[in-house]
């Protein structure tokens, strides 16, 4: 390899394409992207200890290019983070686009989906889930009268027990009616 | 805490998983213990000393006789530990990317079962399907390619930009654009073997191309010579008539060639619209079978396209969902139908446009007509020959106005019923497209049988091409003018002078300008596209049998089309105002593909299979149907066979290629999907 020098060992990068979705390519480009955002804290060698102990603020998160414009951002950033700080260690930063990639199998997707429409934590989408997500798809395009609308229509639709929240299985079977839920939660390193 | 092990259950997360706490060497060490394939026999943790590295030391043989005990297979004898393990292992290890946990548990666990097994260690895992190296290159190899080819597909960037800025109804044009566009891009491929074999024909033969006479002749004049200009460019005639985009002078050698190719350019259309057939069946079967009534949830949950990463492309999706939802919401409100009233109303509706319909072919079928009429008026053989150019152009002119009054008269009667905006859309294009289709068959019927041979038409196959392209060369015309010099006179007349204006006295007089022109607000016209694509190519499919080359000059309208449709979408910001969810709007569009595709199969099975070919041009010059080509072809033995067998060749690689694409792939999206929906429902039965 020259006079590089490897981000990773062998051992760590078969390590991390076993528990991810993620191939070394995309490993690595995550390493170089975890370090842009660190700006620099991040060492060119990734050493276990490193991979836990070096966070990203979500200050810095917010402005990646691949972030800064989607709505949930706040949302992807605290659930995959430890303390819902939203602040990412290398880990977890991997673990967000292991969740999004091409390769990762729709349960897992629903699983995250469902975990960043769940804004109180609750283990439900409750009404104030779902119009807190409308709210960030629609930013202010809609009138609270309307959302509220939406939200109500939501649950009539997709709430079988009607307990007036969605459990996780119901969410579940409710992606399954989402043609384009597959396309849009996938981020490309 | 002690050292030893004390197991404490931290929280359940949401999915049935619970985290495992061990305690070792005052540091708690997540470990999973859950429902995800563990033996279910009671066992003890044993505690394992952590190296530096996260790796403990090697347990021996009776740690792991605690860790798992043997277990009897149905023959009484007792599988071994050591096959156990390993085979439980591998199975594991190959589902840990599977689990919902971060990574940091599932390194853990990775690192325990990579303990317990020997066998395993320094094996390469993966959780994919274990590849030879061969299959490994050529696994990366396709990768590159697709993703090379992700990068250039220019196609693609483009439909994600229009979607960002326009919604999925628009998109949907696009798509209809790019799909004809290859369409007539490889019946153009295919007809050049036709070009082919003509110029490569013998020139000594009697039956060549300078013996043929065609409609008129290239020296006719009429009195002013831009209006033989005109006549030339805009009615095919001249030395455009005598060129190789019509039929009527390529040589009898090509006779087979020919007819073998038109016969391909319909395979090859049938596999196209079909694939776009299916499309739409599966997506109604699989609508009708996942409860088509749930319409707010899968916008809600659709989640956040990540490749509108712009501001501008970001607003633009937070306003298209926003109208998609506030339409929704605006056909729930919708009143129900109250009975007679407006079920009458609607009846109505109905009646008047098939009146309309009606009507409009009559004008149709009179213009055709009138070209007969004008030639008893002529008083010498010049001034009957141009008056019937004038009426060729005249009919195609007559044609477009006519079908533009009908949209108008249609737009006005679909305002008469309380329908959604979806459904009033879906209305005003069924019925606006069902009056062009029956309008250019009117056309096509009015000239294969009120063409009266005499010695001023001598070839009506020419005569028919020339109405085809004179029509096609209109629509083509119609996108230029739009793309080019409509908006540098509203640039002119309303833009340049407004702006002048409005720095000398800051009053803005353009948008009063704009009113009196157009009352309402400028839009991008969902349907009066697709009426001209559809009929751009129900033209060229009545066109292709008498026109080699008419497939290539479509291409140059329909790439018009896309530019000035770009031009609308981006330079101009023109949005629907009736609004199409892309897939119910794709799905549609080329479904109605195939109604065009079945109005012009009657007058294309006419000219090859009924009416007989025009004693002195075309191929099939002397014979008396078009498909005696097949056994009456002047080449030698040697030639047919070849040529019939590269013919041959060349459509079944098409035929095949164009399945290959189409169809696995929506038979696998299909299978998948069943597969998924059998799973959910299980899921939910078991609770």
């Amino acid at each position: 390899m020259g006079n590089k020098v490897a981000a990773f060992t062998e051992d760590q990068l078969e390590e991390y394409q076993v528990c991810t979705y993620l191939n070394r390519q995309n490993i690595l480009r995550a390493h170089r992207l975890f370090r842009q955002v660190t700006g620099g804290d991040a060492p060119k060698v990734m050493n276990r200890n490193a991979t836990a102990t070096v966070t990203a603020p979500f200050s810095q998160l917010d402005k990646l290019p691949l972030l800064k414009d989607n709505p949930f951002r706040r949302r992807i950033c605290q659930v995959f983070s430890e303390d819902a700080s939203g602040n990412l260690n290398f880990d977890q930063f991997l673990d967000l686009f292991s969740a999004f990639s091409d390769a990762a199998p729709r349960e897992i997707k629903v699983v995250y989906a469902f975990k960043i429409y769940d804004f109180d934590e609750d283990g439900f989408l409750g009404g104030e889930d779902l119009l807190a997500a409308v709210q960030h798809l629609t930013h202010g395009q809609l009138s609270p009268e309307e959302c509220n609308s939406v939200v109500k229509k939501v649950l009539e639709e997709a709430d079988l027990d009607c307990d007036g929240r969605l459990s996780p299985s119901e969410f579940s079977h409710t992606i399954l009616k989402c043609p384009y839920f597959l396309q849009n939660f996938k981020l490309r390193v | 805490m002690n050292s030893h092990t004390n197991i404490d259950r931290a929280e359940s997360l949401p999915f049935g998983s619970s985290r495992v706490y061990e305690n070792v060497n005052n540091q708690n060490v997540p470990l999973l213990h859950g429902n995800n394939g563990y033996p279910h026999e009671s066992r003890t943790v044993i505690e394992t000393p952590f190296t530096e590295t996260g790796y403990s030391s090697q347990p021996n043989d009776a740690t792991l006789t605690e860790m798992y005990p043997s277990r009897t297979s149905s023959d009484g004898s007792v599988v071994t530990l050591h096959d156990n393990k390993v085979e439980d292992a591998k199975v594991k290890l190959s589902k840990l990317k599977l689990k919902k946990q971060p990574i940091d548990l599932k390194r853990v666990e990775r690192q325990r079962l990579l303990r317990n097994s020997d066998a395993i260690k320094g094996d390469s895992v993966d959780a994919g399907p274990q590849m030879n190296s061969c299959g490994k290159i050529t696994w990366r190899f396709k990768g590159s390619i697709k993703h090379a080819f992700s990068r250039i597909n220019v196609v693609r960037v483009l439909n994600k930009m229009v979607q960002a800025q326009a919604g999925g109804g628009v998109t949907a044009i696009f798509y209809l654009i790019e799909k004809l566009l290859l369409l007539n891009f490889l019946l153009g491929l295919l007809l050049l073997a036709v070009l082919y074999m003509d110029l490569s024909a013998d020139d000594s033969s009697s039956n060549n191309a300078e013996a043929c006479i065609t409609n008129c002749t290239p020296t006719m004049n009429c009195s002013n010579e831009s209006v033989n200009l005109f006549h030339t460019i805009f009615e095919g005639k001249g030395i455009i008539e005598s060129s190789k985009l019509f039929a009527g002078t390529y040589s009898s050698d090509a006779e087979l060639a020919y007819f073998i190719c038109v016969i391909a350019s319909g395979s090859v259309s049938i596999v196209i619209v079909g694939e776009a057939l299916v499309n739409w069946i599966l997506m109604q079967q699989r609508l009708k079978s996942t409860n088509c009534f749930t319409i707010f949830t899968p916008l809600v949950f659709k989640g956040w396209n990540f490749s509108t990463a712009k501001r501008l492309n970001k607003k633009a999706d937070e306003q298209h969902l926003a109208r998609e939802l506030q339409l929704m919401m605006e056909a729930e409100q919708l009143p129900e139908i109250d009975g007679f009233a407006t079920a009458r109303k609607r009846i109505i509706v109905h009646l008047a446009s098939v009146f309309t319909t009606l009507i409009g072919l009559i004008i149709v079928y009179l213009c055709v007509r009138c070209t007969q009429i004008l030639d008893y008026f002529g008083s010498s053989h010049r001034e009957v020959v141009c008056q019937r150019f004038l009426g060729s152009f005249g009919t195609s002119v007559i044609i477009a106005i006519t079908v533009k009054v009908a949209d108008i008269v249609f737009k006005k009667l679909g305002l008469m019923e309380k329908r959604s905006h979806h459904d009033q859309l879906f209305w005003l294009i069924l019925r606006g497209l069902t009056f062009h289709l029956m309008t250019i068959g009117m056309m096509a019927y009015s000239e294969l049988y009120s063409v009266v041979e005499d010695e001023t038409c001598s070839c009506w196959e020419t005569s028919y091409a020339q109405q085809i392209y004179s029509m096609v060369l209109l629509i083509g015309v119609v996108q230029v003018m739009k793309l080019t010099i409509l908006p540098m006179l509203r640039v002119c007349i309303v833009k340049a002078p407004a702006s002048l204006v409005k720095c000398i006295t800051r009053h803005r007089f353009d948008k009063k300008v704009n009113k009196f022109v157009s009352k309402s607000a400028p839009e991008f016209k969902l349907a009066s596209n697709v009426y001209t694509l559809i009929r751009l190519q129900t033209l060229c499919w009545l066109a292709i049998p008498v026109s080699p080359m008419m497939p290539l000059l479509v291409c140059l309208v329909l790439f018009i089309c896309l530019l000035t449709n770009m031009f609308n979408v981006f330079v101009l910001k023109l949005r629907p105002k009736l609004w199409f969810g892309q897939a119910r709007a794709s799905s549609f569009f080329s479904t109605a593909l195939c109604l065009s595709l079945a109005v012009s199969f009657l007058p294309i099975t006419n000219v090859m299979f009924m009416k007989k070919p025009s004693s002195d041009c075309t191929p099939y010059r002397g014979n008396e149907k078009q498909y005696d080509a097949v056994w009456s072809s002047e080449s030698g033995p040697d030639n047919v066979m070849l040529l019939v067998l590269m013919a041959i060749i060349v459509e079944i690689l098409l035929v095949i290629l164009l399945t290959a694409v189409f169809c696995p792939r929506v038979l696998v999206v299909e299978s998948v999907h069943k597969r998924r929906q059998r799973k959910q429902q299980s899921m939910i039965v078991t609770g």
